[in-house]
């Protein structure tokens, strides 16, 4: 072939890939948008029937199914008291609350025993989902229902099994040990197993993010915005994926990912699924999609739900380094659970799961940084090339970039129609202004790292990474390696 | 190529675009401002309100002076102060509120409010009348109880009757207790514990009179959670039943009535097939504290399932000395299940008897 046709072929494959990355914003941004508006509407008919008196006679309900709440913890020494003491205060007629040390190299365990006059005991326990080693379980002298296993170190899915393993309830709650839930977090989390009794296998609450919060006593008593513009665009980032997308996709019944902050599940169905995968970064999704896989298989009624309104508040990395750690282990998650379940995709067995939820998660979700970092790539490319004008170019880009302002500042405005977290017009302003900035360079600083991601998971890295804390209550520092 | 020929329509799209930032953004301020702003007014209306509804519930002949007094704005300052202080005050105050709501209209206005055809207003609505206590809304709330297209509404509605309460709500719950919808079951159970504790003779005759088993079902568990004495002569009758769900549940309840006369029942059930039936008669037999059936909880003490072993243990340390006694010798028991299980009951009772 001659160059000429070199170049003219060149010149297609680029209008080609100019037109199609235009087409995949379009796509993405109007689906983000149909999600969140359908979250909405589903979030305004949930709430409404909660009431305080309704929860109050929940809470005296004898038929109120107990919960264990699981909290896997590596090497929180820092914080893990304050947590447990959040945790025994929780608003629930009857629940345990079980914190696994995963063999941490700190002092963990020993502050917990000290604390809690924890004393071993001989409480009897199957190997329902495999874990490491459980080398003692202890109770308190001072709270009946507090529990500590401590297991060799196995990372989180791990911990959540060995928790799973010694749990007893019907019901369990798996929270991460730097979180804090509000009061009455798990009375509202459980309503959907009441209101489905014969179907509901998990539900997920929201997670909000704490930085700036006034906390007292393990309890968010002021909401407020951190002064960093990080936790600020994690705040819009949240409301708009993590809670009016959650609500969505609830909607359409094709909830993916509930998350491993703050989710409640049905014990024996995620034993007969199971249990958490211990050698995946993303535990969270890859039990819930596991589990849709596994009831469908069986041909079971199933609901997996979310519930707008119980909180779980939690620290949001503050610095670059970290969020580039948390971002790449989720886009790892993402990547591994869809490759273990690559059969459900676009299968009818699967319904809306096989047909919807997981072709979005793959296409938007996973392959959607490349696609974002290939758009960096080859648009300026066809600019230098001369296939696009500058004015198309600018154009373009600004379509983009409003586009997602306009998403996130409609999760705000809902937000605010429903919830009303956020005080004050100064605060609002202030949420707007990172959802500009979020648009215009964290997005793309995101979709490098998470296009990082692939390459982590082709040479199979399991680890964490370091995760610094400020704390929310106390100076916190995370674990390394297999954390939990 | 496709973005040059939609060039124009791209840059429309940015124009566009650009006016829905600005504009949500206003939008999500302004809605902000004037919320916060009619709270304020809200606010300040409702401290010159709340003294003179006060004045109103404690001398009932003043109600007609503070309604001539409302402006017509007052309304929606006027509703939440008399829900509030529905759900704070009990008893003849409590009614008072009511009557006052009535005599502004505003149950009458909540009233109609049952009838849109948005659900989100058909239940702030059933909400609000369940506070109120509205006698006269019983029959339509019950109506959305049973058919309501929205299943939210009907949750809502069945925690409304329940506070409406009496006798008229009480039948009307039970009746729904054949609904299709286990949540729908669930709540009304709910409801009627909290809202008919003394309920157990109704909910008896409709045990016997139900023909429907999953009703039957609900009603059983529901006479366990009332923990009335009067029900033992209906629960002794479905003992036998032949749907081991329903026998669960029947023992369950007579575990929590715990009226003696189920102590020979009890000590038979310890060997049923269902571990969930032996499991519920060895918790009986340590609330009746019948010493009679030592024997038969030491031998459960070796059952395959956990939490039989484990309420047989709890069980012993209930029954005072000889069932301590029982459980002391099981710890040196060569059988590991019974040993390490009466351990930790052993163990977990003393501290129970330090933490009293």
């Amino acid at each position: 072939m001659t160059a000429a046709v070199w170049q003219e072929l060149a010149l297609a494959v680029v209008t080609a890939a100019d037109d199609a990355i235009l087409l995949y914003f379009l796509v993405l941004n109007s689906l983000v948008l149909c999600l969140v508006v359908l979250g909405f509407l589903r979030t305004r008919r949930v709430t409404a029937l909660v009431h305080t008196r309704d929860l109050r006679s929940r809470m005296q309900s004898p038929l109120m199914l107990p919960v264990s709440v699981i909290v896997p913890a590596y090497n929180e020494a820092a914080n893990i008291v304050e947590t447990a003491h959040s945790l025994l205060q929780l608003r629930y007629p009857r629940f345990e609350v079980l914190i696994v040390n995963d063999g941490s190299d700190d002092e963990t365990l020993e502050r917990l025993v000290k604390r809690f006059a924890l004393y071993p005991v001989g409480r009897g326990f199957e190997h329902r989902v495999p874990c490491q080693r459980i080398r003692a379980i202890y109770e308190s002298r001072r709270h009946p229902n507090l529990v500590v296993v401590d297991k060799e170190n196995g990372g989180k899915g791990d911990a959540l099994n060995a928790g799973l393993n010694v749990s007893r309830y019907p019901l369990f709650c798996g929270i991460d040990g730097d979180s804090v839930l509000e009061a009455d977090a798990l009375l509202r989390v459980v309503r959907p197993f009441h209101e489905h009794p014969d179907t509901m296998v998990a539900a997920g609450g929201t997670v909000r993010i704490a930085n700036g919060s006034l906390l007292r006593a393990g309890r968010v008593v002021d909401v407020a915005l951190a002064r960093g513009v990080l936790p600020r665009i994690q705040v819009v980032e949240y409301l708009r994926a993590f809670l009016f997308g959650r609500m969505g996709w609830e909607s359409l019944g094709g909830l993916l990912i509930i998350s491993g902050a703050f989710g409640v599940f049905q014990r024996r169905a995620v034993i007969e699924a199971g249990g958490y995968a211990t050698d995946s970064v993303g535990e969270d999704m890859e039990l819930v999609v596991r589990l849709h896989r596994s009831l469908r298989d069986r041909g079971q009624r199933y609901r997996i739900g979310f519930v707008p309104e119980p909180v779980c508040w939690t620290e949001a990395p503050a610095s670059l380094a970290v969020l580039r750690r948390q971002r790449t282990r989720w886009q790892r998650g993402l990547i591994d659970t869809l490759s273990r379940h690559r059969q459900m995709l676009f299968n009818p067995r699967y319904g809306c799961v096989g047909l919807l939820s997981m072709p979005y998660f793959l296409m938007f979700e996973m392959l959607g940084p490349l696609v974002e970092l290939s758009g960096y790539v080859v648009v300026p490319l066809s600019y230098a090339l001369g296939i696009l004008d500058v004015s198309v170019l600018q154009a373009f880009f600004a379509a983009a970039v409003l586009y997602a302002i306009v998403i996130s500042i409609v999760a705000m405005l809902l937000d605010d129609l429903a919830f009303r977290r956020y005080r004050g017009v100064g605060q609002l302003l202030s949420l707007a202004s990172a959802a500009v900035v979020e648009a215009v360079a964290f997005r793309p600083l995101c979709a490098w790292w998470r296009s990082l991601a692939f390459w982590h998971h082709a040479r199979r890295d399991l680890s964490w990474g370091r995760m610094e804390r400020e704390g929310l209550a106390a100076p916190a520092l995370g674990g390394e390696g297999q954390g939990s | 190529m496709l973005s040059d020929r939609f060039y124009d329509a791209l840059v429309l799209a940015v124009f566009g675009l650009a006016a829905c930032v600005a504009v949500l953004t206003l939008a999500t301020l302004l809605h902000h401002a004037r919320v916060s702003l009619r709270m304020r007014r809200q606010r300040r209306r409702g401290a010159v309100l709340l003294p003179l509804v006060c004045a109103a519930v404690a001398e009932p002949e003043t109600g007609d002076a503070l309604l001539s007094r409302l402006r017509r704005s007052d309304r929606k300052v006027l509703l939440p102060i008399l829900l509030q202080l529905a759900l704070d005050l009990r008893g003849e105050e409590a009614m008072r509120v009511c009557a006052l709501a009535e005599a502004s209209g505003l149950a009458a206005a909540e009233r109609r409010r049952l009838y849109s055809l948005r659900s989100t207003v058909r239940s702030e609505a059933v909400k609000s009348l369940g506070v109120l206590r509205s006698e006269e809304s019983l029959p339509r709330l019950l109506h959305l109880l049973e058919n309501d297209r929205r299943r939210e509404v009907r949750l809502a509605s069945a925690w409304a009757v329940g506070e409406v309460g009496g006798r008229g709500a009480v039948h009307g719950l039970l009746a729904v207790l054949e609904a299709p919808d286990p949540g729908v079951v669930r709540r009304i159970q709910e409801v009627l514990i909290e809202a008919a504790p003394d309920a157990s003779e109704e909910v008896v005759a409709y045990v016997r009179r139900t023909s429907s088993d999953s009703a039957r079902r609900a009603a059983v568990e529901l006479l366990g959670a009332l923990r009335d004495p009067r029900a033992s002569e209906c629960l002794l009758e479905l003992v036998d039943a032949a749907d081991p769900e329903l026998r669960t549940k029947v023992i369950k309840a007579a575990a929590a009535i715990a009226d003696p006369r189920f102590a020979e029942t009890f000590r038979g059930l310890l060997r049923d097939s269902a571990w969930s039936v032996r499991c519920q008669a060895a918790t009986g037999l340590g609330n009746i504290g019948a010493v009679e059936g030592i024997a038969e909880l030491s031998d459960a003490l070796g059952d395959e399932a956990w939490w039989v072993r484990f309420n047989a243990a709890s069980a012993l340390a209930e029954l005072g000395a000889p069932g301590r006694a029982a459980l002391a010798q099981s710890t040196i028991d060569p059988d590991p299940l019974r040993s390490e299980v009466a351990r930790y009951v052993l163990e977990r009772s003393g501290l129970e008897r330090e933490a009293a």
